[in-house]
């Protein structure tokens, strides 16, 4: 059962009946009618149509993706054409939340969500690691066993160049931005990166192969925060 | 950007001098207490929030280990006592200045909720504790690092000898 709190604006219930309430509410139906049909038992709330506003008219998206040994977590953020964002992410057992966040507070949402954490500077001898693309792939799996393995066979290749760990602490970062341009066209961006403990990664890749390059952890977050469009590069949305 | 040779001196810590590069159209205020320096995008083009440097010359007192990671360990505490949803993104050791220094960055939430990126570098010139901080607005985050880069590229720290005399 989906319930609605008006303090953080933020629907809460199963994944897939969140879900179902998302697509409903990105439609042009009457609230009243959406809320009997997909969370019954709500009223409607003013802050529901800043949420609508966001979902119905989104100036971009981006897609957080963080992977490591134990969970998989996607998220979803928009930041509509109405000055209001909207996330999605799954919570417990389950259950998954939509919520309305200011704007203004993206960088640092999307930096908590990722859980990002300081790290050491590489020396100017630790340079790109080669690395089986296929590895990386396997990295991003949905299955927790497959990633695990992959691990396994990417933290040795790391260690020869940076040395041990501090612990044995590791994910992979996918975020994924979508807008449409200035000129109507589709725009996108993508940025993978690994946190091995203390140590920052960004994946290159170039003619079929791919290296990670050790960064300091502000280097990482600065790539990582790029994914966001240009004002300049962001048109209506259609 | 075109970039404005400037030093900054105080009464309160003679003898040191910081020398760096900043934006030439940015509006610029000394003081002759902490903070030494501030230089800040116009209101025109700052639009959200006012990117900003802050230089501080601070005068150690006589009690305080000359211990510049001690020192910065205790800035982080109080930064995290005081400065409103702080996110640690970098805090390691560093050259600064043609010194041995100390970088950090963070997040935290600015008025009127907005995320903002503080780089900060220090470094101990004698019993002077120089510290310079970047804070500027993610959403042109290309422009900022580039700054800070410019910034940490021409920055001089100097201990003028004769004076300490």
């Amino acid at each position: 059962m989906i319930a609605f709190d008006p303090a953080t604006a933020s629907f809460r219930g199963p994944s897939a009946s969140l879900d179902h309430l998302i697509s409903a509410l990105s439609t042009d139906d009457e609230l009243s009618a959406v809320l009997a049909a997909h969370a019954s038992g709500i009223a409607a709330d003013p802050t529901m149509d800043g949420i609508r506003g966001a979902l119905t008219a989104p100036l971009f998206r981006v897609g957080i993706t963080v992977s490591g040994p134990g969970a998989q977590q996607h998220h979803d953020l928009l930041v509509g054409a109405n000055g209001v964002g909207v996330r999605r992410s799954p919570l417990k057992d389950g259950l998954a939340e939509l919520t309305a966040y200011p704007i203004g507070t993206l960088p640092g949402g999307m930096t908590r969500l990722v859980r990002f954490l300081p790290g050491t500077a590489p020396t100017p001898e630790q340079g790109p690691i080669r690395v089986p693309q296929e590895q990386l792939v396997r990295l991003t799996d949905p299955d927790a066993a497959t990633r695990v393995a992959a691990w396994s066979g990417l933290d040795p290749l790391i260690g020869d160049v940076l040395g041990p760990a501090a612990d044995d602490s590791w994910q992979i970062v996918e975020a994924r931005s979508s807008w449409t341009s200035l000129d109507e066209e589709p725009g996108e961006d993508l940025v993978v990166q690994i946190r091995r403990a203390e140590h920052h990664l960004l994946i290159e890749e170039e003619n079929g192969s791919a290296s990670l390059r050790p960064v300091t952890s502000l280097r990482a977050w600065e790539e990582f925060i790029r994914v966001l469009p240009e004002h300049d590069e962001v048109g209506a949305p259609r | 950007m075109d970039l404005e040779r400037i030093s900054v001196t105080t009464t309160t810590a003679p003898g040191v001098a910081v020398d760096v590069d900043i934006p030439g159209t940015w509006e610029v205020e000394r003081r002759d207490c902490a903070p030494t320096l501030v230089a800040k995008l116009s209101a025109e083009e700052a639009g959200p929030f006012a990117d900003n440097i802050v230089v501080t010359l601070e005068p150690l007192p006589s009690e305080t280990p000359r211990d510049l990671e001690a020192i910065t360990a205790i800035s982080r505490a109080q930064q995290h006592a005081s400065v409103p949803d702080l996110h640690l993104l970098e805090d390691r050791p560093a050259a600064v200045g043609g010194l041995r220094g100390h970088s950090r960055a963070l997040l935290q939430t600015a008025p009127p909720g907005l995320t903002v990126i503080t780089r900060q570098v220090f470094a101990l010139a004698g019993d002077t504790l120089v510290t310079l901080a970047l804070t500027s607005f993610p959403f042109r985050d290309r422009e900022s690092s580039a700054l800070m880069e410019q910034i940490l590229d021409t920055l001089s720290i100097r201990l003028d000898v004769e004076d300490l005399a």
